[in-house]
């Protein structure tokens, strides 16, 4: 893998395994429920249907100046980023997301607030598998190489200001890859998205 | 020269990519290229003349990214020297490189990097407005033509398209980027791409970026089918991938040109490249198709509307446009229309969708509202919520310009007719937004009692929107069903009418229910007059979709009529059908328990709540129902939710079944609730903040126990909560916020609701908040769910 260039990610969302234990979990379903159990049934057929999963990445050399941490052109001070990438003199830097018409589909059930609740909750399962899918291969490939992937830290996470999201998704070309945009208040959109770092140790 | 001169005649060429070549040459990966037309134009004009000199006939300027979100208006990369600089150094190239080929410099206008709403948040009129200035800066500095690229939102596109026709009179033509399963990211399809567009009277169509050209080959052939413009392709090629633990790069040049060459045999118009692409690539493109003519750009004659997602065509199938989001005749309707309750105009129109609507017609004309106002804010409700393509129907052109011009993707309009008056308003509005429009046989005489003088005003309508540049194939006739309670001629001269303009290869559609007004047991007329019209050739009916009769009479139709393989179709339809009302299959309960009322809800059990109301509405008062079954259940299962034993989504479910309780009383009110003496709540998610899920859910539970809730929506900004709390006097608001960097946006909120109404008492929750939080905003309470929210509301209205 080469550094500052950017590869592109894509999925089939059948690929991607479902616990329904942890989709309850998301849903703040604290025992079992029949009723509960039928919805998230009913409804994961058409969140497969819908989902898109992709992904954007790049290797970048790390450089740490004072108490910030350089790659490229982005300086980024924060004690927890800096933990998470100890050891690391390079990390990769991503955005994931399902796509846009995931959120269509939530926004479609607008008036069924359980439904809602539920397609939410199934999406947010779906990233997660769809992220540890991605970080798997990456972490399978960067073995062979003699290297170690550690895991994922979001921004946002800790002292990880959310100011940088626009630059993380600069540099992994999260828009233009995976079509993931942040709004005036640094959301990201489509809402099931993620972007952060992971660090890479020899 | 003008491009379209010999567009469709030769083959033209596209350059390469600009910013993939830009970046092996030291641009850094998140640098705006754009700005190495100040700080570096030689480099540009070198990538510029390289293509050239590859056979390219068409120069895209270094200006993909010149828009106001990413330039200022001045300083050294200001928007206009950017534009300025970009054309000048393409237009030098030109001039520099001596080729005998016809040459043209187009404004390369790329996407602005901001999801318009619904999904993000900025503004349709907004993005309109940024592209404008970028748009009119590239006529001014002598572009040839608009390129606008790498679109991957419909809506996006048509902004971007608007402003080009309303600030340019260059040629306009559109590329698209797709993903893998053959549609934009926000989902539409090349179909509805391709109607969408043409609708707008774009010059060209196309797709760019997105994959190598292989991976093209299946959606330039669907654009080649249906488009009446011609198609431009402009794949990628070396973009690196990931995939099963290796990284794998596209296309070499001779492996381009060879599948460029099938492109070009399948129709396209003109051929370029995109990311990854190199000079080299279109040398070896422009060789290969040395002297190649390509096919002749035809009409393909096809009437079609759409939504952001797909197409939907008349002339082959009977289309079914759902009549019941309109207020005309209903009660219900009405009252909800003027509590502005958005919700249940969103469930009327989401129902017909399940039950088979293609269309959904949408009417809010009420004399005391603002018809503009409600009816655009109805279609961007709807589009957010259900991807079937809408008939935009009013008589206001305000209200029906406003509400195209906000439509994403081609809609069907409702409607014009003979009168000269009423073709002066309309047709220029499908002209300029594109549009199917329902025309009315009548004129300035009235509606005539013969067939032949309905055919003639229809004949008329064509000949006046022909000189409008509307097709016939944009036009359906309605030759109008009057009621045979009046004259029992009516529904011959109607289908006459019909038959001889089918015959002519004109479209027609019927409002078919018309045909029983003062009848009884309307359906059985209704569906007979539906059968006996779908054998005359009828294009489209409005109709009512949760009438059995009429779904029976549309499904053995299309059984009977070959369009339905295997009777596939028919086979499904009639396992839903034993009453004399549609139910939606989806909805039903599967175990039929008489739990009775309150067990119903307590389970959740939607159909059973429902129709436990309704039992218990012949005997009971609504209030005593509400007092002593549903609020005793809500209260059982709040309970619980507080005591852990029962959770969000338990709790969520057994309100969607005190919403089907609630919903059976509001038809036996006609309309109203029974929340007299309970106070009004205003609910919004704050400026910045686009997740509304724990609102609803606020809004839903609050509903549930009988309050009225005025919900604002998301992303919503501290005026206009302001204003909705003067106007309503409502004594609570409940905001919620998700993030942090939202939180200044809800102390603003908060400021400004203590500012114009003192007393109003405001609950904000959301993941972000805290006691601590809420307390040092000023809020009077700290919501940690939503059944905080009712106690409190509960709590106020002890005290009012």
């Amino acid at each position: 893998m080469d550094f500052d260039v950017v590869y592109s990610h894509s999925a089939k969302s059948e690929k991607i395994k479902l616990n329904i234990n942890e989709i309850m979990r998301y849903m703040g379903q604290g025992n079992y429920d029949d009723r509960v159990n039928e919805l998230i049934k009913a409804l994961l057929p058409i969140s497969f249907e819908k989902a898109m999963p992709k992904a954007s990445f790049v290797l970048k050399k790390l450089i740490r100046d004072d108490d910030r941490l350089l790659a490229g052109n982005v300086k980024i001070k924060s004690r927890s980023l800096e933990k998470a990438l100890d050891g690391c003199d390079r990390a990769i830097v991503f955005a994931m997301t399902l796509g846009a018409e995931t959120d269509r589909l939530i926004a479609s059930k607008s008036t069924e607030s359980a439904s809602v609740h539920t397609l939410s909750a199934i999406a947010t399962a779906m990233l997660e598998e769809y992220a540890d899918l991605v970080c798997d291969e990456l972490g399978s490939f960067l073995k062979s190489q003699q290297l170690h992937l550690l895991p994922r830290f979001g921004v946002g996470y800790g002292d990880f200001s959310l100011a940088h999201q626009a630059d993380i998704l600069d540099m992994c070309e999260g828009y233009k890859r995976c079509g993931i945009t942040t709004t005036n208040s640094l959301m990201l959109v489509p809402t099931k998205s993620i972007t952060g770092v992971m660090g890479v140790r020899k | 020269m003008n491009i379209m001169d010999i567009f469709g005649k030769e083959l033209l060429f596209f350059d390469g990519a600009m910013g993939t070549i830009l970046q092996k040459r030291g641009l850094p990966i998140g640098e705006m290229p754009e700005k190495w037309n100040i700080d570096k134009p030689d480099e540009i004009l070198k990538i510029h003349t390289e293509y050239l000199e590859g056979g390219a006939n068409i120069i895209c300027a270094n200006t993909f990214g010149a828009n106001l979100l990413k330039f200022e208006r001045d300083g050294k990369y200001s928007l206009d020297a950017i534009v300025k600089e970009g054309i000048g150094i393409a237009k030098k190239a030109l001039t520099k490189t001596k080729c005998q080929k016809k040459h043209f410099v187009a404004l390369d206008v790329g996407p602005l990097g901001k999801l318009l709403r619904p999904l993000g948040d900025l503004d349709f009129e907004e993005a309109v407005s940024i592209f404008a200035e970028t748009i009119a800066l590239g006529e001014k500095y002598g572009a040839d033509l608009v390129l606008i690229e790498t679109m991957n939102d419909l809506y996006e596109t048509k902004a971007a398209v608007i402003a080009a026709k309303e600030n340019s009179h260059l040629p306009i033509f559109v590329t698209n980027a797709y993903d893998k399963n053959g549609k934009l990211m926000t989902g539409a399809s090349p179909e509805a791409v391709c109607a969408t567009l043409e609708g707008l009277g774009v010059d060209a169509i196309g797709i760019n970026c997105s994959f190598g050209p292989k991976e093209m080959l299946p959606i330039v052939k669907r654009l080649c089918e249906v488009a009446s413009v011609g198609v431009v392709v402009c794949p990628n090629a070396g973009l690196p991938t990931f995939k099963n633990g290796e990284t794998t790069y596209d296309t070499d040049a001779k492996s381009f040109a060879d599948i460029m060459e099938e492109i070009a045999k399948c129709g396209a118009s003109a051929l370029g490249g995109c990311c990854g692409t190199t000079p080299e690539h279109i040398n070896e493109m422009t060789q290969r198709l040395s002297g190649f003519k390509p096919k002749p750009i035809t009409d393909k004659g096809l009437s079609v509307i759409a939504s952001y997602t797909h197409a939907v065509e008349f002339g082959k199938r009977p289309v079914i446009i759902g009549e019941r989001i309109n207020p005309t005749g209903k009660k219900v309707f009405k009252e909800a229309l003027l509590r502005r309750d958005m919700d249940y105009i969103l469930d009327v129109g989401l129902k017909q969708a399940e039950l088979g609507a293609q269309v959904l017609d949408v009417n809010v004309g009420l004399p005391e509202i603002d018809e503009a106002e409600m009816l655009s804010k109805t279609v961007c409700a709807l589009q957010a919520v259900t991807d079937v393509p809408l008939q935009i129907d009013t008589s206001d052109e305000k209200a029906m310009e406003k509400a195209l011009r906000l439509y994403n993707g081609k809609a069907m309009i409702n409607s014009v007719n003979g009168k000269a008056e009423s073709m002066e308003k309309v047709f220029p509005l499908v002209k300029k937004y594109g549009g199917v429009v329902v025309a009315l046989t009548l004129d300035e005489d009235g509606i005539p009692d013969s067939y032949e003088k309905r055919v003639e005003i229809a004949k008329k309508i064509y000949a006046k929107a022909m000189e409008y540049g509307i097709d016939k194939k944009d036009i359906i006739v309605d030759t109008l069903a009057m009621t045979i309670s009046t004259n029992e001629k009516n529904a011959l001269i109607a289908l006459d009418a019909l038959s001889e303009i089918h015959n002519m290869g004109g479209l027609t559609s019927l409002g078919v229910s018309n045909i029983s007004f003062g009848l009884p047991s309307r359906d059985f007329i209704n569906s007979t007059f539906f059968t006996m019209a779908l054998t005359k050739g009828l294009s489209a009916a409005i109709i009512n979709p949760h009438s059995a009769e009429m779904m029976k009479a549309y499904n053995s139709f299309l059984a009977l009529a070959g369009y339905d393989k295997s009777c596939a179709g028919y086979i499904e339809f009639a396992k839903t059908v034993s009453e004399t009302v549609m139910t939606e299959p989806k909805k039903a309960d599967k175990k039929d328990e008489d739990v009775g009322l309150k067990g119903a809800i307590i389970k959740g059990l939607c159909d059973s709540a429902y129709k436990n109301a309704k039992e218990l509405l012949s005997t009971f008062d609504a209030i005593d129902i509400i007092e002593k079954e549903i609020v005793p259940a809500l209260d059982v299962v709040g309970k619980g939710y507080e005591e852990k034993t029962l959770f969000l989504p338990q709790l969520l479910i057994s309100a969607e079944a005190a919403k089907a309780a609630f919903e059976a009383i509001r038809e036996k009110l006609g309309g109203k609730g029974a929340t007299d003496g309970k106070i009004t709540v205003i609910a919004a998610t704050v400026e910045g903040d686009i997740h509304d899920i724990g609102k609803n859910i606020v809004k839903a539970m609050l509903e549930n126990y009988g309050f009225s809730v005025v919900d604002l929506g998301k992303d919503v900004k501290c005026e206009k909560v302001a204003e909705a709390v003067r106007e309503t006097k409502a004594p609570l608001v409940c905001l919620s916020a998700l993030m942090t960097t939202t939180v200044p946006s809800m102390e603003k909120t908060v400021e400004l609701i203590k500012k114009v109404s003192p007393d109003t008492k405001v609950m904000v929750g959301g993941a972000v908040l805290t006691e601590d939080y809420a307390k040092a905003m000023g809020a009077d309470k700290y919501g940690k769910d939503a059944m905080a929210a009712v106690r409190y509301a509960e709590e106020l209205m002890k005290n009012e």
